[in-house]
C-alpha cells in the first residue's frame, strides 16, 4: 500500500516538474489521474450540480499556484485542500445554505429510487452529517477515510498540526457516530 | 478505544468512502480535462506582483555600478590623470532616457521598465546609495 502510494507520489512529482517545464500534456493527465477522487471528496463535502465547475476552478487554482506546492503532502491531498476552498468561496458567493438533514433525505428519497435500502438510507444520513461538520473536522475525516492519507500528510495540506489533525479526526468520527447509532 | 468503537470507525470509514461516488460518476475526466487546459490558455498567469519584481532591482543596480566603475577605470587608464577620472555615480542626475540607455545596455532578460517598479530617478540620491549600498555589503 505505501509503495503503490509512494509510486504515485513519484509519478505526480515527474508530472508536476514537467508541467513546471512548459508541457501542457503534463498537466492534463494531472487532471484525468485526480479527477474522480477530487470529485469523490468535494460531493462528499457538499457540492451538487456545482460539482463540475467546482473540480474544475480546482485544478485551475492548483496549476496557476502550482509554485506553492512543496511535496509535504500528496498532490491529491493538497488538491483536496484547494478545493475546500473553493467550496468554501463558491458558497460564500452564492450564499448557499446546507439544508437540514430531514429536507436533505427528503429530496434524496425523491430523486432516487434506491435510496429505499437501508444502507443508501445510512450513506444519504452520513453525508448530512458530514456536510454539518466544520470545514476542518470535514476535511480531515474525508481525506483520511477517503483517501486513507496520514495525519502528516493531512496537517501539511491543511496548515495546522499532527496534533490538531487528530483531534479534528476524533470529534469529527465522535460526531457522526450517532449516524450508525 | 475499546474494541467496539474500532468497528464502529471502521464501519463509518467504509461508508465514508462511498461518498460522492454517485455525484463523481457524472464528472467526466477528459472534458474536465479539456476545460482546464482551455482556461489556463486563455487566462494567462497574472504578471508578477510588483514587489516580486523589486527583488531584481538590486541585481539592476550592481551591474550599473560594475558598468560605471568600469567606465571610469577606462577613463583612467586611457588619459592617465586623475582629475581627469569622470565615475558618473551621480545617478539623480541622469536624465530619464539615458538612465535608461544605461541600465537598458546591460542586456536584462527583461526591460528595466518591467524590473523597476518606480522610476530610478525619482529617487533621491540618498535612496539610491542605500540601494547601491545594499549590494556593496
Amino acid at each position: 500500500m505505501a509503495a503503490v502510494a509512494e509510486q504515485l507520489r513519484d509519478a505526480d512529482a515527474a508530472l508536476i516538474a514537467a508541467w513546471r517545464g512548459g508541457q501542457e500534456s503534463a498537466a492534463a493527465a494531472l487532471v484525468r489521474r485526480h479527477t474522480d477522487a477530487l470529485a469523490r471528496f468535494l460531493a462528499a463535502a457538499g457540492a451538487r450540480e456545482d460539482l463540475d465547475d467546482l473540480v474544475q476552478e480546482t485544478f485551475f487554482r492548483a496549476f496557476r499556484n502550482i509554485e506553492k506546492f512543496r511535496g509535504a503532502s500528496s498532490f491529491r491531498t493538497w488538491l483536496m485542500a484547494i478545493g475546500s476552498n473553493a467550496l468554501k468561496d463558491h458558497r460564500r458567493r452564492r450564499r448557499v445554505t446546507v439544508l437540514p438533514i430531514e429536507e436533505r433525505e427528503i429530496e434524496d428519497r425523491a430523486s432516487d429510487p434506491q435510496a429505499q435500502t437501508l444502507e443508501r438510507d445510512l450513506l444519504d444520513r452520513l453525508q448530512a452529517q458530514v456536510v454539518s461538520l466544520p470545514p476542518m473536522q470535514r476535511d480531515v475525516f474525508l481525506m483520511r477515510a477517503q483517501q486513507g492519507a496520514e495525519y502528516a500528510e493531512i496537517a501539511a495540506a491543511l496548515g495546522t498540526s499532527v496534533g490538531a489533525a487528530r483531534v479534528h479526526y476524533h470529534q469529527a468520527v465522535k460526531r457522526l457516530k450517532t449516524v450508525l447509532e | 478505544m475499546n474494541g467496539n468503537d474500532r468497528t464502529t470507525e471502521a464501519r463509518l470509514v467504509r461508508l465514508a468512502s462511498q461518498l460522492g461516488e454517485r455525484e463523481a460518476a457524472g464528472v467526466d475526466a477528459q472534458r474536465t480535462a479539456w476545460a482546464v487546459m482551455a482556461r489556463l490558455r486563455s487566462q494567462p498567469a497574472a504578471r508578477r506582483a510588483w514587489w516580486s519584481r523589486m527583488r531584481l532591482v538590486p541585481l539592476a543596480a550592481a551591474a550599473t555600478l560594475v558598468l560605471v566603475v568600469g567606465l571610469g577605470i577606462r577613463e583612467l587608464t586611457q588619459d592617465g590623470t586623475e582629475e581627469q577620472i569622470a565615475v558618473p555615480i551621480e545617478f539623480a542626475e541622469l536624465p530619464d532616457d539615458a538612465l535608461q540607455e544605461v541600465l537598458d545596455s546591460l542586456a536584462l532578460d527583461a526591460p528595466v521598465s518591467d524590473l523597476v517598479p518606480v522610476a530610478l530617478n525619482e529617487l533621491t540620491e540618498s535612496e539610491l546609495t542605500a540601494l547601491l549600498e545594499t549590494m556593496e555589503g
